[in-house]
């Protein structure tokens, strides 16, 4: 990462997203996450996509995606190899392009998707290929999709790239608390989302409609489903993730309150001894003595904050832990009304067995 | 450069550099002591043995900087020629003066050499090509050598010298013989032994009379030794000079001594006739290099024989005395006393002279007592005792003046300074450095140990003195507790089987004599420490516990000196092995884990020096050394620490399983943790090798609920060797602990299983862990009452009737996600308003770790022996001030704090 990257403005405002897309994203993860290669692996499922940008109603047409190759998990740990690998891997998504150019689907790199669970899989690494991404073309996103929500029935794919304060500090790789704080960066807007429009087809959109209408597709047989509340486990998956977050925020702020400490006691002692030393010049400049210089103090080291990248590391815990609380917020809300719904409907059936939901309400929360 | 060499030609040397300067000074001082001697000894033929010794060693500085010009010329590097011409030109200077006194002519080696080097320069100086090829540096030192030389003969008026040296030159390689050298000597001892006769005669009449002479004397008979120190520096070459030196001198002796032999027998006759006039039998004495001989004209009075003691023990302690020599001359007079019957006041005083002799041998207080030496110090201690309990008109005591002392006058009692006692307590000290450094796995350290023995009665014995002549008030109170003190530190560690009462008994009484005697803490503290700890191992838990509260030595034992901390560990830790005999699993591990937690465990015991030496200087490692505990007084370290783990895992298994799903564990012990993990880590378990993975096993077998296996796992043939036997009552210990084991696993079987059950039969129960119904159902109803289990009992159908109330995980999870988030908005105000005073003073118990954890304990627990424990934070930090690891320790604390 140089500094020398220029950083552009990006100038698109919403998404479009091609059904196909949606789908072979979809398959992709599922079809992975049903084989547990993921778990194995233990990186996610990632994925190049294309498209074209249109300046003129700042609009990001995203028409096309295919699946980069997993990393393998190296063996032995030869560094030669890793290398060779990473460049098959890059040959192999030249390839593709070309293919697709060949084939006359748009081969424009428009940015790259990967599928987290409850979309909070924001890491160092993240962030790092998406300053990539989004130094190649500004206009570039990544899409992150959540297997989990869409398993249970809602498709969720958000797109984000980097804001322009965040790329601005990502290429300088340095998130010391100052700089954060100067560039006014929050965890809330380090990224932007983007909202996405999913384009269909006419005939489906024509399918859809009409299923809409037609009563007998609603079926009441489904209906039951919409009050299962196996959400507990995903619930439970997500508190752990959560405390795992809390636990990394923990450190960091213990950290950056050690740092703050320091760093206050340094600018103490930096001042009160270029004080002394003004006093003293002063009073040299008064008998005709040589000035005493300065550079010692400025010698002085600063405190380091111990952490690795600075505050970065703080930010993404706390956007994960965000997105997490977001996830368990929607589903206990959703949960809960469900068993209001559920109880109501029971007491209406039979009146006796309210006991049994009463406990059934605990055992879920 | 001129300057200096104009220097080198004057006759006075003072302006030269400082380090000629030095050689000058040494030489001038050596000559100087030698005309001091001369002055003293008088007889001319010393002068000249004195002399050519000296001429020797110029010679051989002469030669050994020729040897290096020889160097430098063969390798072209004519800067080192130049500064070893340099240094040949100042160290002949020097030599001069020697040579001119003795009429020495200058040696003709010293001319080659110049002329060899005034042939090479020459050469190189003609020589065009070989000039061209020098170095730039040696180019440079070329033209100056050759200037000086020329100038140094000229100045020297060694042209000639050189110009005959020329006419007839040695051949080439040749060198001075060494027999040359061998020859002078070979005159010496001719001259000396020719002389010798008078000079006794001499010295015999006037030794007497002055004891400067004396010690002149004595001097004179080291000078040798002392000139081979002055010049260690010289080169080896000398040094095989000295040597053979001196084997000649040894056969020299020995045909003096065969002269002696014949004086003596003569003597001998002389003596048969002439009863009173023995003084001459002691003039064989003299020409020992000894001192001790008295004048032949005068009687051996009291007098005579205390002026003589003074004579001889004022060469105490000086550096010229040799100190075998001094035991010696000590050992003459006592025998001359015996003879001549002066009473016990003189032989008393004399003994005591030699004791304390003998404890001089060793001139370093760290260094230890020779074995031999020692035994002889303890035979000649044990006869004085024996001496001083058999009568009692002599009275020995350091409350005398030394004016005071009364040696001669038989009609009163007989006064003399010193203490006897303090003697005893010496020899005890150096007996444990003598331990101390003995190979504790040899057979020489049981040799040794049986010194102990001998010890144990001499401290004994003395107690018996102390008690027949108490009341006499010679004693100072401190000495009298100080042998109680041995006796009691020479019993406290040893376990007797039979005879128990009695040394339970003799235990009591000299404690209880500590007690009331010692007027400062410090012994009585070490006597009641021993009192516990002998207690401990005589399995009176307890007396044993009951003593050390009493003593709230806990709070106390932080501002003693080291070694008591010391023996307060080791106490501690008996107890707490005590304890685990008895089945008190919470105190024993309480009591172990103030050692076993540090991780240095036998530092702490003083059994082991620390391994981490980092900033520790040679002296801090020095005394650390001083301090360690002789090896037949160790405690096994490996057997404390499998009981401990044992308790461990008593206390902790159980509790583990109680609160599974608490995310922030209270540890009861961290090592056993250590342990747990450990073997967690491992990717293959093998069958258990040393008693720790045992345990470990057992532990995870134990959080299974399989009893049986625990039990195997902690009572086998291997751990039967390696712990079990090492117990008195092994079976009992043993049946104990797997009753302990049944009990636990119960519990842990009940809390990890519960919520498989709704119901369990309690027959069931019973059968399952081999307990009897009764014991089940009273372990089953502590836990209830306790609220460790949710459950009732059922008395008619004899069930344990499960309730449900558990949370379930998600709750468990959502749980501790508040409690995290807590600390979360905690640590969160804290960046907004930083605590300025973090390292501040935060009151006495804040940065002790495991205080809280050691309250909830107490609050917990059976208040256990150390419930009373107020001092205990300063404790940690305090001890392991003499492991230097104190400040660690204590800053560990703050981190897991700041976590």
């Amino acid at each position: 990462m140089s500094s020398a990257v220029t950083i552009t403005a990006p100038s698109v405002k919403h998404i479009l997203l091609d059904s196909l897309v949606v789908i072979k994203i979809v398959k992709h993860v599922d079809s992975e996450l049903h084989a547990g290669i993921s778990e194995v692996s233990g990186d996610a499922c990632a994925g190049v996509l294309t498209g074209l940008v249109f300046l003129d109603d700042s609009r990001l047409e995203i028409t096309n995606c295919f699946p980069t190759v997993r990393n393998e998990p190296v063996i032995d740990d030869d560094a030669n190899a890793a290398q060779q690998y990473e460049e098959q891997k890059q040959q192999e998504m030249l390839d593709m392009l070309r293919k697709f150019r060949t084939m006359n689907i748009d081969y424009e790199i428009v940015g790259f998707y990967q599928s987290h669970q409850f979309g909070a899989g924001f890491s160092h690494d993240l962030v790092e290929s998406m300053f990539d991404y989004q130094a190649m073309g500004p206009e570039n996103v990544v899409l992150i999709y959540d297997p989990i929500k869409t398993r249970q029935g809602q498709l969720s794919l958000r797109a984000w790239r980097l804001s322009t304060a965040a790329l601005d500090l990502a290429s300088k790789n340095d998130w010391r608390p100052e700089l954060v704080k100067a560039a006014g960066l929050t965890y809330q807007n380090m990224f932007e989302e983007l909202p996405i429009i999913i384009k269909s087809s006419y005939l489906n959109n024509v399918l859809m409609s009409e299923l809409a209408l037609s009563k007998s597709y609603s079926s009441d047989k489904y209906s039951t489903r919409h009050f299962d509340l196996g959400s507990k486990k995903s619930l439970e998956k997500s508190v752990r993730a959560m405390m795992a977050n809390v636990d990394e925020l923990n450190k960091s702020i213990q950290s950056l309150t050690k740092y703050t400490i320091d760093k206050q006691r340094h600018d103490n002692m930096v001042f009160s001894l270029t004080q002394k030393r003004q006093q003293e010049n002063e009073s040299r400049q008064a008998r005709g003595d040589p000035l005493l210089p300065m550079d010692d103090i400025k010698r002085i080291k600063a405190p380091q904050l111990q952490t690795r990248n600075g505050l970065l590391d703080e930010l993404l815990a706390s956007f994960d832990t965000n997105a997490l609380a977001d996830f368990s917020k929607t589903v206990t809300s959703e949960n809960i009304t469900k068993l209001f719904i559920a109880e109501a409907v029971a007491e209406d059936k039979v009146m006796g067995t309210k006991d049994r939901t009463l406990s059934s309400v605990s055992s879920t929360r | 450069m001129s300057r200096f060499f104009r220097a080198k030609g004057d006759s006075d040397s003072e302006t030269e550099s400082s380090e000629d300067e030095v050689e000058d000074q040494k030489v001038n001082k050596s000559a100087k002591f030698r005309d001091d001697l001369d002055f003293m000894a008088g007889p001319e033929d010393d002068v000249k043995r004195v002399v050519r010794a000296q001429k020797d060693k110029k010679f051989d500085e002469l030669k050994s900087i020729i040897k290096q010009n020889r160097d430098a010329k063969s390798n072209k590097d004519l800067n080192r020629l130049l500064n070893g011409f340099d240094s040949l030109a100042k160290a002949f200077k020097s030599s001069k003066n020697v040579f001119q006194q003795q009429n020495v002519t200058i040696p003709r080696f010293y001319i080659r050499s110049l002329v060899e080097v005034e042939d090479y320069v020459n050469n190189l100086w003609e020589d065009k090509e070989a000039k061209a090829a020098l170095s730039k540096n040696n180019a440079k030192a070329l033209p100056v050598i050759r200037q000086r030389l020329k100038k140094y003969v000229k100045d020297e008026d060694l042209g000639k010298l050189i110009a005959d040296y020329r006419a007839s030159p040695d051949e080439d390689g040749y060198e001075t013989p060494e027999d040359e050298d061998d020859d002078d000597f070979e005159e010496i001892p001719e001259a000396k032994t020719e002389k010798s006769p008078g000079k006794q005669a001499d010295k015999a009449a006037d030794s007497d009379s002055d004891s400067d002479s004396d010690d002149g004397d004595s001097s004179n008979w080291s000078s040798e030794p002392d000139t081979n120190s002055s010049d260690d520096e010289d080169s080896v070459t000398k040094m095989e000079q000295l040597r053979r030196y001196f084997l000649k001198k040894e056969f020299r002796e020995d045909s003096k001594d065969d002269k002696k032999g014949d004086k003596r027998k003569r003597v001998i006759k002389v003596k048969e006739v002439v009863e009173d006039d023995d003084d001459d039998s002691w003039t064989p004495v003299s020409r020992e290099k000894s001192v001790v001989h008295f004048d032949p004209k005068e009687e051996v009075t009291h007098d005579v024989m205390i002026k003589k003691l003074n004579e001889v023990m004022s060469a105490r302690g000086k550096r010229t005395t040799d100190r075998n020599q001094h035991v010696a001359n000590l050992q003459k007079l006592l025998e001359v006393s015996e003879e001549k019957n002066l009473g016990l006041g003189i032989n008393v005083k004399i003994s005591f002279c030699i004791i304390s002799a003998l404890f001089e041998l060793n001139a370093k207080i760290s260094d230890f007592m020779e074995y031999e030496t020692f035994m002889k110090t303890l035979q000649t201690v044990n006869r004085l005792l024996d001496l001083l309990i058999e009568t009692d008109k002599v009275k020995l005591s350091v409350t005398y003046a030394e004016e005071d002392e009364n040696l001669k006058d038989d009609t009163q009692e007989y006064r003399i300074q010193g203490s006897i006692l303090i003697a005893v307590q010496r020899l005890d000290g150096e007996l444990a450095k003598i331990l101390q450094n003995a190979d504790c796995h040899s057979n020489d350290y049981i040799e040794k140990l049986k010194a102990e023995k001998d010890m144990c009665q001499l401290i004994e014995k003395a107690e018996g003195y102390v008690e027949l002549r108490g009341h006499l008030k010679i004693f100072d109170e401190h000495e009298v507790c100080k042998v109680y003190m041995m006796r009691i530190e020479h019993t406290y560690y040893k376990y007797q089987d039979q005879n128990e009462k009695e040394v339970g008994k003799t235990m009591d009484y000299l404690c209880n004599k500590i007690y009331s005697l010692d007027k400062e803490k410090r012994l009585r503290q070490r006597a009641m420490l021993c009192h516990v700890y002998w207690l401990a191992v005589h399995d009176q838990w307890h007396r044993a516990r009951d003593l050390l509260l009493m003593s709230h030595m806990q709070a106390i034992v932080d501002h003693s000196d080291v070694d008591t901390q010391i023996l307060y560990n080791r106490t501690i830790c008996q107890l707490g092995l005590c304890a685990f005999r008895h089945g008190f699993i919470r105190e024993a591990h309480q009591g172990l884990s103030e050692i076993q937690n540090t991780q240095r465990a036998k530092e702490l015991l003083a059994q082991a020096v620390g391994t981490r030496q980092h900033e520790k200087t040679a002296e801090q490692e020095k005394i650390d050394r001083s301090r360690q505990v002789p090896y037949h007084m160790h405690i096994n370290v490996e057997l404390m620490e499998c009981v401990y783990l044992i308790c461990s895992m008593l206390l902790e298994i159980p509790h583990m399983a109680s609160c599974e799903f608490e995310m922030r564990r209270r540890m009861l012990s961290r090592s056993f943790h250590y342990q747990l993990k450990q073997s967690e880590k491992a990717s293959l378990t093998g069958p258990p090798e040393n008693t720790r993975e045992h345990v470990v096993a057992a532990s995870k077998a134990m959080l299974n609920g399989d009893w049986k296996k625990c039990k195997d796992y902690i009572v086998n043939d291997k751990m039967n060797q390696k712990v079990w036997n090492l117990f008195h009552n092994a079976e009992t210990v043993k049946g104990m602990v797997v009753r302990r084991i049944q009990e636990e696993s119960l519990r842990t079987y009940l809390l990890t299983f519960s919520t498989v059950y709704t119901t369990v039969n309690l027959k069931k129960l019973a059968d399952l862990f081999e307990l009897s119904k009764k014991d089940v159902h009273s372990i089953i109803s502590k836990m209830i009452i306790q609220e460790e289990l949710s459950a009732t009992l059922d008395e008619p159908t004899d069930c344990l009737i499960m309730h449900r109330v558990e949370p379930s995980r998600l709750q468990m999870l959502a749980l501790n996600l508040s409690d995290k988030l807590q600390t979360l908005a905690e640590n969160n105000e804290q960046i907004l308003e930083p605590r300025t005073g973090r390292g501040g003073y935060q009151g006495p118990g804040s940065w002790f770790p495991g205080r809280n954890e050691r309250q909830g304990d107490k609050q917990k627990g059976s208040g256990g022996f150390q419930g009373e424990r107020r001092g205990g934070q300063g404790q940690d930090g305090k001890r392991g001030n003499w492991g230097s690891q104190g400040g660690q320790q204590r800053r560990h604390p703050q981190k897991q704090r700041a976590f």
